[in-house]
């Protein structure tokens, strides 16, 4: 069997990184895909992480557990199904569809550990304090915080920043080796398309909450 | 053994074969012959065909036994259908002066 087209062992490790779907895609990393939208989900709800549009990520307000699911899934599946059709109308050649949701929902793996980052107590305290100081505008911004605490709050940010861009990179490489669409003909249509997810996700977001009130 | 030329270097045409040599008794046969348009792929491609062929054209058997995703083994094949469909426009004047 050929073996010349695998990558080395050596940039094996980076491949699983930032192109895992050379390797799965399909039903396998669908599978594992929602497991993790829902881990992930779970986790938020622990710390009040949400992931309240495509490519957002905010702390603080409390809710119930359905809410974090939802969120996770109106992410993966407004960005999907947009793929999708972008890709139809790009590519003008058929792909398998289970491809696309199942490299897309994998792809928002990197979610976890920002929503673990998310969670940690130092976060939590900076992130009450910020909001008091948001609730209350008529009063002078005063923040009662430990040094410590604003320094790993400061990590964390930079963590969640560093894994929102490693997602990007994930859902592009996805939707390029789904659809089999390069150069910037993929770069563009990707861009255009993750625009329209980020509106549309913040819209069914909007819906379910006017739907199903919180209160 | 070294690896088959498929272009001129100095004017990226496609080369012929001039020369034949037989590896027992090194008799030797001269002519112009035309490469086939699969000695015309890159050596991995080539494998990719006839691996594609031993699985009886199955791209899940492929993808299972390369250790690949389904669509990484179908944009591999994509692309070489792409690459034999480029030599075959290539090939196909030269076909036609021959024929001639």
């Amino acid at each position: 069997m050929n073996t010349e087209a695998l990558p080395g062992r050596t940039n094996r490790l980076s491949v699983w990184l930032f192109n895992p779907f050379t390797y799965i895609a399909g039903w396998q990393a669908l599978l594992l895909g929602v497991i993790l939208i829902i881990g992930t989900a779970l986790l938020g709800s622990v710390g009040n992480v949400h992931f309240d549009g495509v490519l957002d990520m905010h702390m603080g307000v409390e809710a119930p557990l359905w809410l974090f699911i939802a969120e996770g899934s109106i992410n993966w599946l407004s960005l999907t199904i947009i793929l999708c059709i972008a890709g139809l109308i790009v590519r003008g050649t058929a792909f398998r569809i289970v491809d696309v949701f199942g490299t897309q929902a994998l792809a928002r793996w990197p979610m976890l550990p920002a929503a673990a980052a998310g969670i940690l107590p130092a976060n939590q305290r900076v992130t009450e304090e910020l909001i008091k100081i948001v609730q209350n505008p008529n009063q002078p911004p005063v923040l009662a915080l430990e040094p410590l605490d604003v320094i790993v709050f400061g990590l964390a940010m930079i963590i969640i920043l560093v894994t929102i861009v490693w997602m990007l990179v994930l859902m592009y490489r996805g939707y390029a080796v789904s659809c089999n669409l390069k150069g910037a003909k993929a770069i563009v249509s990707f861009i255009i398309c993750l625009l329209i997810a980020e509106t549309t996700s913040k819209l069914g977001l909007y819906a379910i909450i006017k739907l199903f009130p919180l209160n | 053994m070294s690896r088959l030329p498929i272009q001129c270097p100095a004017c990226r045409e496609q080369l012929n074969v001039n020369k034949l040599t037989c590896g027992k008794c090194q008799t030797q046969v001269e002519g112009l012959y035309e490469l086939p348009l699969l000695l015309r792929l890159e050596p991995d491609e080539q494998r990719f065909v006839l691996d594609f062929l031993k699985c009886s054209g199955s791209l899940k058997e492929m993808a299972a036994l390369m250790k690949l995703s389904y669509p990484t083994v179908r944009n591999r094949l994509d692309d070489i259908i792409g690459k034999i469909k480029q030599l075959e426009q290539v090939m196909m004047p030269e076909t036609k002066e021959q024929n001639s």
